[in-house]
């Protein structure tokens, strides 16, 4: 084989490995600027678990939202409805119930709204972005009513329910990881052999990608759609279960707000398409990862606060025009 | 399929009818409603009439308040509502916008509806300037409640004093490390920049000026809510090893950053201070066990009280102050029992 031959074949396999990981380079670019601006203590294990631990709520709430967004659908709901089941949560852990029954009926809310959302999508053919406003908007002012527009306490002497979001494994005394983020990893390997490894996970590409074609194929579509959206309620039940366990409270009027957004930005920087068809689990937690760099990093460098926005938008901009370049 | 849809329908439907089942209240809560109607206490509508002894006819006022989108705005609605409930004297009407731009339809309408008085709690009180002056210059006392305007004309101002809030914070923090060296400070704001930040943030820096020894290392926001100020703080003891004091903009910010700080098991933090006055801040300054050590009174329950008293004095006697603006109190465990009534959850 020429040289020529020999060094195009290793181009294009570069190319093949970017098209296919660009947001884990990304990530590390990042992750390598962050480190050098801050001289190096960005990249020290405590501030790395602070981020990790930080951006694992998005984080969790992201990955369910990559299944809607794969099948070409949207969910705008997840922070209001967070916020809803979170005053269940207390409510039930607060009088007593048993933490795992209190914190599966937080699940079983979120996964109702989730079941309405995709229910009313498929079915009254009301289009996702309106159907999961609205219900975002009902959750908001229930919750609101539920506790009275004031902060809602559980029972904060429940060690155990608080280690949930402020607990660590200890792998060494040095190394502790996050107990969110190592819930945020078992939960996105779960999910990452679902949309990969079995035939819904196919299907909710395939529906994405042309849902026409994928009914005339025997797909059923609206199925498929439902699920995605009740997989999406289940991820923001677990983020609720984390988020609340914190400091084991809810604000009718803020907790969850605009967590929807953020988790929408996190998927989209992952590398998955709005339109549809095309996204990774493994993107939608580096991107919920990459979105916390800046608030953390600013506070290193002492830069104004006012410019968080703005750094924000740069680095979601340079993620997304990195990917962007491959896929033209 | 076609039955679950249909129940599915009837479950969302019965849910948003609970919800509109609150007592007290004719006006459904809507979800896209272009304002959130709070209270108004049922009256005959009456023409309004001028101030008399024993007036005929009830007078009527109308409160324009924000988004209650926080344990601080909730709590003041709450209080609104609960002292002027049962007002034999006055139709009040209460109501929340969405945002900036649905109060300035809100006081336009409110400008045309031929009330007596006319109270507002601008979300921002320089974009509605033009409007609440527009409503001066119509004749129609107006009240500006917490945040002021960018203007002279207005009948009344009822607030407590932001600056107050900043520069006792300071003092405290300054006298508590009296004689200490290098004392590290970071401050948690809350929506840096807003006009109630600037002024909390500007008394706080002119007195902690006189404490050399005390130095601002790293700041964050707190966006007046414990997630916020929990992140927030997360990050700030990330990025400095050594920490000696937080100063915080809001009780809420406080409870988030405390949590933080016994998440990440650090000792070096001695003394955290809020603003505010709620619940969880005044039992933990009374109990006196954790290094949440004191906070500057800025009870929204007194300052709905205030706003009603003054509003109601002012029917009756014709006369008012043009500043009603009253110094914030510093609150420690020697006078937390005096405020627990007014604090706030």
């Amino acid at each position: 084989m020429s040289n020529e031959n020999v060094s195009k074949k290793y181009v294009d396999s570069i190319k093949q490995i970017w098209s296919k990981y660009s947001i884990v380079f990304v990530f590390i670019f990042l992750y390598l600027l962050c480190t050098l601006l801050t001289g190096g203590k960005f990249g020290e294990w405590k501030n790395i678990s602070a981020i990790l631990r930080n951006a694992s709520t998005i984080g969790i709430i992201a990955l369910g939202m990559t299944f809607v967004i794969i099948s070409g659908g949207i969910d705008l709901s997840s922070g209001p409805v967070m916020a809803t089941a979170g005053i269940v949560l207390v409510f039930l852990q607060g009088s007593g119930v048993p933490l795992p029954i209190a914190i599966l009926a937080c699940i079983a809310v979120t996964t109702a709204f989730g079941f309405i959302n995709g229910i009313i999508t498929t079915k009254i053919k009301v289009p996702p972005f309106i159907v999961t406003l609205a219900v975002g908007i009902i959750a908001r002012s229930v919750t609101m009513y539920l506790g009275n527009g004031a902060t809602v306490t559980g029972n904060n002497q429940d060690t155990g329910f608080k280690a949930i979001g402020n607990g660590s494994l200890f792998i060494t005394p040095d190394f502790p990881i996050p107990t969110p983020f190592i819930i945020m990893l078992v939960v996105a390997v779960l999910l990452t052999i679902l949309l990969t490894k079995t035939k819904f996970g196919t299907f909710v590409f395939a529906v994405g990608c042309n849902e026409l074609a994928s009914k005339y194929s025997g797909i059923k579509v609206d199925r498929i759609k439902i699920w995605t959206y009740i997989i999406a309620g289940i991820c923001v039940g677990i983020a609720g279960t984390i988020e609340i366990s914190r400091m084991v409270a809810v604000s009718s009027t803020t907790t969850g707000d605009g967590y929807e957004f953020d988790a929408i930005t996190a998927v989209l920087v992952g590398g998955t398409s709005l339109a549809g068809g095309r996204g990774t689990i493994y993107g939608s937690v580096i991107g919920a990862i990459i979105l916390f760099f800046v608030n953390n990093m600013m506070i290193h460098l002492g830069i104004s606060t006012y410019l968080t926005g703005a750094v924000k938008g740069a680095v979601i901009m340079i993620a997304v025009l990195l990917q962007a370049r491959d896929r033209n | 399929m076609k039955k679950v849809l249909i129940g599915a329908l009837a479950f969302l439907l019965c849910f948003a009818l609970v919800a509109c089942g609150a007592p007290k209240t004719e006006e459904p809560a809507a979800p896209e409603a272009p304002a959130q109607e709070s209270v108004a206490p049922a009256a005959p509508e009456q023409p309004a009439e001028q101030p008399a002894e024993q007036p005929a006819a009830k007078k009527r006022v109308a409160v324009s308040l924000p988004p209650a989108d926080n344990a601080w705005q909730a709590a003041l609605l709450g209080k609104l509502q609960e002292v002027t409930a049962g007002d034999t004297e006055i139709e009040w009407t209460i109501k929340n916008a969405v945002d900036n731009a649905d109060q300035q339809n809100m006081l336009a309408t409110f400008k045309d509806g031929g009330y007596d008085v006319i109270a507002c709690l601008p979300g921002d009180g320089t974009l509605l300037t033009t409007i609440m002056e527009e409503i001066y210059d119509a004749g129609i006392p107006t009240i500006i409640i917490d945040r002021n305007i960018a203007s002279d004309k207005y009948t009344s101002f009822v607030a407590e004093d932001n600056y107050s809030c900043g520069a006792m914070a300071a003092e405290f923090i300054g006298k508590f490390f009296e004689g200490q060296e290098d004392v590290k400070l970071v401050n948690l704001r809350s929506y840096i920049g807003i006009p109630i930040d600037l002024e909390r943030f500007q008394g706080f820096s002119d007195v902690i000026k006189n404490y050399p020894n005390i130095k601002i290392i790293g700041e964050g926001d707190g966006e007046f809510n414990s997630n916020a100020g929990y992140q927030a703080m997360t990050d700030l003891l990330a990025a400095h090893d050594h920490i000696d004091v937080v100063f915080t903009h809001d009780d809420e910010s406080t409870t988030g950053a405390m949590t933080a700080i016994e998440q990440a098991g650090r000792t070096d933090i001695k003394l955290i201070t809020g603003m505010g006055g709620t619940v969880t801040a005044l039992n933990e300054i009374k109990a006196d066990n954790t290094i949440h050590k004191a906070t500057a009174s800025y009870f929204p329950t007194k300052i709905a009280e205030d706003a009603v008293n003054i509003i109601r004095d002012f029917i009756r006697t014709g006369k008012i102050d043009k500043d009603n603006v009253r110094p914030s109190t510093l609150i420690t465990k020697e006078n937390v029992d005096q405020f627990m009534q007014y604090a706030y959850q």
